[in-house]
């Protein structure tokens, strides 16, 4: 259940993505992919174990079956990418290369 | 040690919580509680009927509402325009605040926790959503959402 992530469980899943972090003081991390910021989520502080992870998830704009795959390396960061580009949240380069009718 | 009695137990919960438990009756007369039995204590058979209630009488009542107002940024540069709803829940001990319209969130082991959490969470988001770096459009969006509830403080 997602509910039972753990902190460096979600820690595992930024490192994965490569979520923008410019310090241990951020409560905040940004997905970017080709130099644009596409979404936000954030992170665990203090000595806290808990953490909201299906808060988490549904900041990241995935749902439970994607979520554990990104925790158990099912989903790579390329598969992430595909899942945000079929959503809508990154602009598919195929469309934009278009030509304006 | 003494064979225990084989009684056939129902027990209705009551709804406070209270458990009534009676012995079945044999031809009219309520069993003893303890007679010799043959068999060990770990083969007794004994059959409980258990019933609860269901619904609002098993929700504890609790003093916080799950609905309140954040109404402080506590920034020196930036203040609200007006308060940002909030909704209250309670996960692992833990309270959640969640401002679903921007899908953000601050938590903590209390009310108050929570509250310094989802301020300083805003502010940061504030500052980092109006630097230089672009965004894509569901930042955007966030971004046009925080400009209603945050201004900067004329000096």
């Amino acid at each position: 259940m997602m509910s039972d992530a753990k902190v460096h469980e979600i820690d595992r899943i930024f490192r994965k993505l490569e979520m923008e972090i410019r310090n241990s003081y951020d409560r905040l991390a940004f997905f970017k992919h080709n130099g644009v910021r596409i979404l936000k989520t954030r992170r665990s502080h203090g000595k806290s174990k808990f953490v909201p992870a299906n808060k988490i998830r549904q900041q990241l704009k995935i749902n439970e079956e994607q979520f554990a795959g990104l925790i158990s390396c099912d989903v790579s960061k390329q598969d992430y990418i595909r899942i945000l580009t079929d959503k809508g949240l990154i602009a598919n380069p195929k469309q934009e290369s278009k030509p304006a009718s | 040690m003494a064979a225990a009695a084989a009684p056939v137990v129902k027990a209705d919960f009551s709804p406070s919580g209270t458990a009534r438990v009676e012995l079945e009756k044999q031809e009219g007369e309520i069993l003893a509680e303890q007679v010799p039995y043959a068999k060990p204590v770990s083969e007794v058979p004994v059959i409980v009927h258990l019933t609860s209630p269901t619904g609002p009488l098993q929700t504890r009542p609790s003093a916080r509402q799950n609905k309140l107002l954040f109404g402080a940024l506590n920034d020196p540069l930036y203040r609200l325009r007006r308060p940002i709803p909030l909704e209250l829940s309670v996960e692992e001990s833990e309270v959640v605040l969640t401002w679903a319209a921007a899908d953000e969130f601050g938590y903590g082991a209390n009310t108050g926790a929570a509250l310094d959490d989802f301020g300083q969470t805003l502010r940061e988001l504030y500052r980092r959503l109006h630097d230089d770096e672009p965004l894509g459009s569901d930042l955007l969006n966030v971004k046009r959402l925080l400009d209603e509830y945050i201004e900067p403080r004329t000096k």
